[in-house]
């Protein structure tokens, strides 16, 4: 896909962030308290910390919750490495509480070390089944992230070390990971406490990152 | 101004700037196969990245490099044993460096057999240098290098007059884990830990994407601050990524000994380890080096793992003349 491609279609999803439908307990979600904050700490290619928002309404006769967050590894260089998304989680079926919805989040992700700087833009589109009582819920996610479209900046040490090197956009893809689990959650008082878990998988299959998995603590507050 | 036409002045800018990610040259350099310009040499159906320097005649120096997957770049300061009057030769290993490149199956379909295709290897390099079947050969090893070496001794015992092995992490599989284990443990909460592990949202690569991949472990291997090595100063040209996971299978599978043998070797050895690597204290360089009939241990100060040899002013004044004196006693 060239990046002109990608950004229009950026624009057609209503660009965003990751994954809220495991977390979202969608039995306290309603209109009347459209706005949500929430805050996760865990590990998703490193020990991470974020924060995020959204904002609940209706498209077409569909729930959906557009949502933005910004995501920051630890470490000792603070903000060097990141990811903000961009996106909407939609409810798309309901029935006694099993719910199916999708998460579409357009994503920029940056990176650096001693020998380059990335900037990334891609995409993260999953499906959650779940089902969503009044104070819990349980869940099951399968996603896939994409980086799309990476520019690579070189420091000068790699410059050095080959002078060549070729700086600028980048494509076809770069990268990309399928990534599959399980959340749950228990909600009072609007608040919602949830875990997820799972693995992540080279988009080849034939391997997994150096950390292969993922898991993560959510707070949410609808309010 | 209209949103379309903002869409469009945008992505106007971004695609001025497009290029392909893979294209050879692009990220990473080429190899002597695409480059015929590399000096090289043919060994065993591979072109391997080459040189040789010093009196054709005289006992030969291979320097063997480490990884697997890393080159012969760090090991330059090592030419200067030239001017002592020895042979000294260099070679980027078969699918490292800036040698040709091989599918992942080229390794793992050989099994345990894969080491023998690196003995095979060193035993052609020799070869294709060796102007008379009486000269010497000295080899000097530095990590997976010097592991590579002590297992070469053992399948060859006739054909080694001298060994210098500059911290091998293990020559049994066993050690081996523990050794890149200890050498790897970064703090969950470093920038060293999420350096490696944020990359892989960014670039994954085919199994056999050699450009790819070679350039992503080139990124991973920048620093390490448990055994102090730090390649900013060019410590290598190109990584060999296929080649390194295609042997650490290998190791995995088949767990791989390097002491096989070692029992016939009987000629001193050097046994270099350094002070800033924490992965390789006393304890551990006299484990290793017990797998040895005589090794002498000798303690570099003020060096990393690499930079025994790397460092320039620790090569000059500490581990080029305790390696002549070396040689000179055998």
């Amino acid at each position: 896909m060239s990046i002109q491609k990608y950004i229009a279609s950026l624009f057609i999803l209503l660009i965003v962030q990751q994954s809220h439908a495991q977390s979202i307990n969608w039995n306290d979600a309603d209109t009347s308290r459209p706005v949500l904050i929430f805050g996760k700490f865990g590990v998703e290619y490193g020990v991470c910390y974020s924060l995020g928002g959204g904002y609940l309404t209706q498209l077409l006769g569909f729930p959906i919750l557009l949502n933005a967050s910004i995501s920051l590894p630890v470490g000792e260089t603070p903000f060097d490495d990141k990811k903000t998304k961009l996106g909407a989680t939609i409810k798309w079926y309901s029935y006694k509480g099993f719910t199916v919805s999708t998460d579409i989040h357009g994503v920029y992700r940056s990176y650096e070390n001693t020998y380059v700087h990335l900037d990334n833009f891609g995409s993260d589109l999953s499906a959650t089944v779940g089902y969503y009582a009044s104070h819990w819920f349980f869940a099951g996610q399968v996603g896939f992230d994409k980086a799309i479209a990476t520019k690579y900046e070189h420091t000068p040490v790699y410059q050095s070390i080959y002078p060549e090197v070729v700086n600028g956009w980048y494509e076809p893809a770069s990268g990309g990971n399928f990534y599959y689990g399980l959340g749950a959650g228990a909600t009072f008082y609007h608040y919602t406490i949830g875990m997820r878990a799972g693995k992540i998988l080279n988009e080849n299959f034939y391997a997994g990152p150096m950390l292969p998995f993922y898991g993560e603590l959510q707070v949410h507050l609808l309010f | 101004m209209t949103l379309q036409g903002a869409f469009a002045l945008i992505t106007m800018l971004l695609s001025a700037c497009t290029t392909i990610p893979d294209a050879p040259g692009n990220l990473v350099p080429l190899t002597a196969d695409q480059d015929p310009s590399i000096p090289a040499i043919e060994v065993n159906g591979a072109r391997l990245h080459s040189e040789a320097f010093g009196p054709e005649d005289s006992t030969m120096i291979i320097c063997i490099h480490g990884g697997p997957g890393a080159d012969y770049k760090y090991m330059l300061n090592c030419m200067s044993l030239a001017e002592s009057g020895y042979r000294v030769i260099f070679y980027d290993q078969i699918g490292s460096g800036l040698s040709e490149r091989f599918d992942k199956s080229y390794y793992t379909d050989k099994g345990a057999d894969a080491l023998t295709l690196m003995y095979d290897e060193l035993a052609g390099v020799i070869e294709h240098y060796r102007t008379s079947p009486e000269q010497k050969v000295y080899l000097l090893g530095h990590s997976w290098g010097g592991m590579l070496a002590a297992g070469f001794a053992g399948y060859h015992p006739d054909m080694v007059q001298g060994l210098v092995a500059c911290e091998p992490g293990g020559l049994i599989w066993e050690d081996i884990v523990t050794y890149v284990s200890t050498s790897r443990a970064f703090s969950l909460w470093s920038e060293t830990l999420n350096d490696a592990t944020y990359l892989d949202q960014f670039i994954t690569g085919d199994e056999n994407d050699h450009e790819t991949l070679d350039y992503k472990l080139a990124l991973l291997a920048s620093e390490n601050t448990i055994t102090n090595e730090y390649n900013v100063d060019g410590g290598v040209w190109r990584s060999g990524a296929v080649v390194n996971a295609g042997l650490f299978e290998i190791g995995m599978e088949y767990e791989v000994d390097l002491t096989i043998g070692l029992e016939n070797f009987t000629i001193p050895v050097l046994f270099m380890y350094s002070e800033l690597n924490e992965a390789y204290p006393l304890s551990w360089a006299e484990h290793v080096s017990s797998a040895f009939v005589n090794a002498s241990l000798f303690y570099v100060p003020n060096a990393g793992h690499s930079g025994i040899i790397q460092d320039p002013v620790i090569w000059n004044t500490i581990t080029q003349p305790r390696i002549l004196e070396y040689f000179q006693s055998l």
